[in-house]
């Protein structure tokens, strides 16, 4: 986390994930699991 | 992937806060998603060799070893989290409850794929668990683990109430 100017910040983070993109995707979309 | 995220509070509240909550749930978020996708991804990897199998036929695509290795998430515990925070003044966790569970609607509130997001009218309006939803939600995307959704609970109730 860090200030990008201003009332602005900048959060970096990334992770490998061992599944193709759609699968990703899939995951990401399905609003009603999310609480799951 | 990234995401632009304009939140406009009606309230002071102080940035710090934000920053440390959304500093340490993203990793948490983006490592369940990571052990989500794997585990579906290995649950189709082995319906399509038990189908092939069934079928007699020789699976073609490449072997992918999924051990685990990012999933995370159960490995989370209440102690993780207070460690996060070891000179906070927070009280402690309070159990999750099933209205906060049911409360994490993001039913409703989901964005539309065709269209911009338009986060900044929900956050930082309530001054309750609602909060709560909205700032995980806000850290979305991800999956808030109970736990760490009663901590930010507990913390947002002493930065605004307290």
């Amino acid at each position: 986390m860090k200030e990008n100017g201003g009332v602005h910040r900048c959060v970096i983070a990334s992770i490998t994930v061992k599944a193709p993109v759609r699968e990703v995707w899939n995951v990401l979309t399905a609003y009603e699991s999310l609480p799951e | 992937m990234s995401y632009e995220v304009n939140v406009m509070p009606r309230y002071n509240f102080p940035a710090i806060f934000l920053e440390r909550i959304i500093g340490s749930d993203l990793p948490v978020n983006l490592q369940a998603l990571a052990c989500r996708a794997e585990r579906d991804f290995e649950g189709d990897q082995k319906a399509g060799i038990t189908e092939s199998e069934t079928s007699m036929t020789v699976p073609t695509s490449p072997s992918v070893s999924l051990d685990g290795a990012f999933c995370e998430k159960d490995k989370l515990t209440t102690g993780d989290l207070k460690e996060s925070y070891p000179s906070s003044t927070f009280s402690p966790m309070p159990p999750p409850s099933n209205d906060l569970n049911n409360s994490w609607g993001m039913l409703g509130k989901a964005c539309r794929l065709e269209r911009r997001c338009m986060v900044d009218e929900v956050h930082l309006r309530r001054f309750d668990g609602q909060l709560v939803t909205d700032l995980l939600w806000l850290l979305s995307p991800g999956f808030p683990l109970p736990e760490r959704a009663a901590f930010v609970l507990a913390v947002a109730d002493k930065v605004i109430l307290g």
